[in-house]
């Protein structure tokens, strides 16, 4: 109880949620929701929506906002393909160079496009929903160009093995998946830039006015999500085998959705980005759950609608609560005070 | 004279009124079948629902939010609107006049604008958010509990599909086919009126603005922040569900898929037009333009020979320099 008790607020309800999801499930479908190949396969799925949400969640950080991450997957999963296409050698030979190149080249797309939302966020001035928007059809719209609307397929073997390895019991990715995750909650919140992009988001006027280099966070915010939008790219690669300019644009929602029950606010600079592991869990167990049901994607979106607002608004009333409570303890005190009240 | 076109240059509509020009005229010489007097009369058709969904998304990006759900309000309230109408239809052989049946799309649209409004107001939700997942939501309620197949026109009100077929101004053509305005058009053309008379001359409009500009300054003037909230969302609301009739009344078939992922190309028309995404400002002027403005490109591209695949591509360097212009033009002002 006292280690809940020194935990961050929102991790004890989110844990709680997690935990109440998971016992619903084995409650409704233990039979066939505890089974090893499920378990697997959810630690499979949450890796592409769990590095969205990590792209979302710096852009929320720095009161910002990145529409453009799935557009960038996709590009980065067309422009490998059409490489893997047409430079594979028949036997096979220099799949391995290929395969290294793919990740540079995923690399080198994810920080690109991140700089052009940086340019046109820091630099010319616009708002950052509104350059996302843009820059989203503009890399859906390279990407469209490219491929004529067709889908990239057929990759390398090599390519899928990675995609399937497993060690012990756990997927590969989601190994690499939680290492990167890692990485970022460190950056977050150990480190100089960390601290500075929770300061710029819940005030950069502040910072600018203490000498801290905005437009420097910016970049570094908006070229973040674009690498870690360009990894998403190569898993749903190496996940589906294949890659195409319009896939999984309900990603997006999502990903909001993740960060904001994750206590991750819009408005910048607050929340923990830990929690945001345990709202991947919650929502993969969520979706796995109503694939098992059988209800149709659309009506979860609805529920995940509902989850969202419920969420806010649980939120929303605790803050109240304890605002209220703080300010009857300031009037206790005023009144006890000799000659206060 | 300077004086006066730098003040020109300096309104936010004058951007997409500019590129308008540019790209008729750019248009017209790769190829001159764009000023045929069908290219317009089918332009002004496709335009006029998305102007009125417009009109919403303004009101309500001037109040400073983003809405995500008008087209889902819009779908939900036309939807529902048909399926009741075409059940009575078929077995009862009530035949409902038009005005009644618009009423009873904006009416439903209005009831769902309203519950955007409590949770933004009650709940202090973001606008982005709460519209967002009410959107979701919507979307659930309709394909669970009113269905999700389409309505073909056979089974669709039949005042709905007389709208659909009716044309103005009629005139033949010089290959002989007949072409006229259709009456969608001048729905737009009144909401878009009423709107602006609305914005610029009530007291109802102008506290929108004032919301936009400055929340506690305008609670401080006297407005009630909730009431004004309620206003702009069931306004919009009502306004969505017109549009959401008036389009599936011109596609003659309700198809609950229709408006999906739709939302951001309008918003987008609606800040080239030059309303400002932070609120505050914005006009109907603007909107009309910037909804024209996207609406001739996205037309318009094959008949000047552009793939198809490439309209994503133009559309988002539209919007990046629409968007690059008013940035410019407000660090300008700010520097003056």
């Amino acid at each position: 109880m006292k280690i809940l008790r020194r935990m961050d607020k929102k991790s004890v309800q989110l844990l709680f949620i997690t935990v109440a999801l998971f016992g619903l499930m084995v409650w409704l479908r233990g039979d066939r929701f505890l089974r090893p190949k499920n378990m697997e396969s959810m630690l499979f799925q949450l890796v592409e929506p769990g590095l969205f949400a990590m792209c979302i969640a710096v852009a929320y950080m720095s009161r910002g906002m990145d529409l453009s991450i799935v557009s960038i997957a996709n590009l980065v999963g067309v422009v490998n393909g059409m490489l893997l296409r047409t430079q594979l050698n028949p036997d096979g030979s220099n799949v391995g160079i290929l395969l290294a190149a793919c990740v540079v080249i995923a690399i080198a797309i994810g920080l690109a496009c991140g700089l052009m939302n940086a340019f046109f966020i820091s630099n010319v001035g616009i708002f950052p929903i509104l350059v996302t928007l843009g820059t989203q059809n503009v890399f859906m719209g390279i990407a469209m160009a490219l491929t004529q609307g067709r889908a990239e397929g057929n990759f390398p073997q090599q390519l899928l093995d990675f995609g399937d390895a497993k060690i012990g019991p756990v997927p590969l990715l989601t190994i690499l998946f939680l290492l990167v995750f890692t990485v970022l909650c460190v950056v977050v919140h150990k480190t100089p830039y960390g601290k500075k992009l929770q300061w710029m988001g819940s005030n950069s006027k502040v910072t600018w006015f203490t000498g801290i280099d905005n437009p420097k966070i910016t970049y570094a915010t908006y070229m973040l999500s674009g690498v870690f939008a360009s990894l998403a790219g190569l898993v749903i690669m190496a996940r589906t085998n294949s890659a195409k300019a319009d896939y999984g644009t309900t990603y997006v929602f999502q990903a909001l959705l993740t960060c904001v029950l994750a206590g991750i606010s819009p408005l910048g600079g607050t929340g923990k980005v830990y929690n945001l592991i345990l709202s991947i869990v919650a929502i993969q167990i969520t979706s796995t759950g109503f694939n098992m049901l059988r209800i149709s994607p659309l009506i979860r979106d609805s529920i995940f609608g509902a989850l969202l607002i419920i969420s806010i608004v649980i939120d929303f009333v605790s803050r109240n609560r304890r605002a209220r409570r703080l300010n009857r303890a300031a009037i206790r005190q005023l009144k006890e005070q000799p000659g206060g009240g | 004279m300077n004086g006066t076109l730098r003040k020109i240059a300096y309104k936010s509509e004058f951007l997409s009124l500019a590129l308008i020009i540019l790209i008729s005229i750019a248009f017209s010489i790769a190829n001159p079948a764009f000023f045929n007097i069908i290219n317009v009369f089918d332009l002004l058709k496709v335009c006029s629902y998305p102007m009125i969904f417009a009109c919403g998304v303004m009101i309500v990006l001037i109040s400073g939010g983003i809405d995500m759900s008008f087209m889902w309000i819009g779908m939900f309230s036309a939807y529902t609107t048909s399926k009741v109408l075409s059940i009575f239809q078929m077995t009862r052989g009530v035949v409902m006049p038009l005005p009644l049946v618009f009423l009873m799309s904006m009416l439903i649209g209005t009831a769902l604008g309203s519950v955007n409004a409590l949770l933004v107001s009650k709940f202090k939700l973001p606008v982005f958010i709460a519209t967002l997942s009410s959107a979701n939501i919507f979307m659930g309620v309709m394909f669970q509990f009113i269905g999700s197949e389409y309505i073909f026109p056979a089974e669709m009100p039949v005042r709905m599909i007389e709208f659909s077929k009716t044309l103005l101004f009629k005139m033949s053509s010089a290959d002989g086919t007949i072409v006229g305005l259709h009456p969608s058009v001048l729905v737009a053309l009144a909401v878009c009126v009423i709107m602006h008379f609305l914005m610029k001359y009530t007291l109802a409009g102008r506290s929108i603005y004032a919301i936009g500009g400055d929340q506690s300054a305008t609670e401080r003037v006297g407005f009630s922040l909730g009431k004004t909230r309620l206003f702009i969302f069931m306004l919009a609301g009502a306004i969505a569900g017109l549009a959401g009739i008036v389009g599936v009344s011109n596609i003659q078939v309700a198809n609950p898929y229709d408006f999906q992922n739709r939302e951001l190309t309008v918003t987008a028309a609606v800040v080239i037009g030059g309303t400002r995404i932070t609120g505050g400002s914005g006009s109907v002027i603007g909107v009309v333009l910037g909804v024209l403005l996207t609406n001739i490109i996205s037309q318009n591209l094959v008949l000047i020979g552009i793939q198809p695949e490439y309209g994503k591509f133009v559309f988002g360097i539209l919007i990046l320099f629409a968007a690059a212009v008013q940035g410019i033009q407000a660090k300008l002002r700010g520097r003056k």
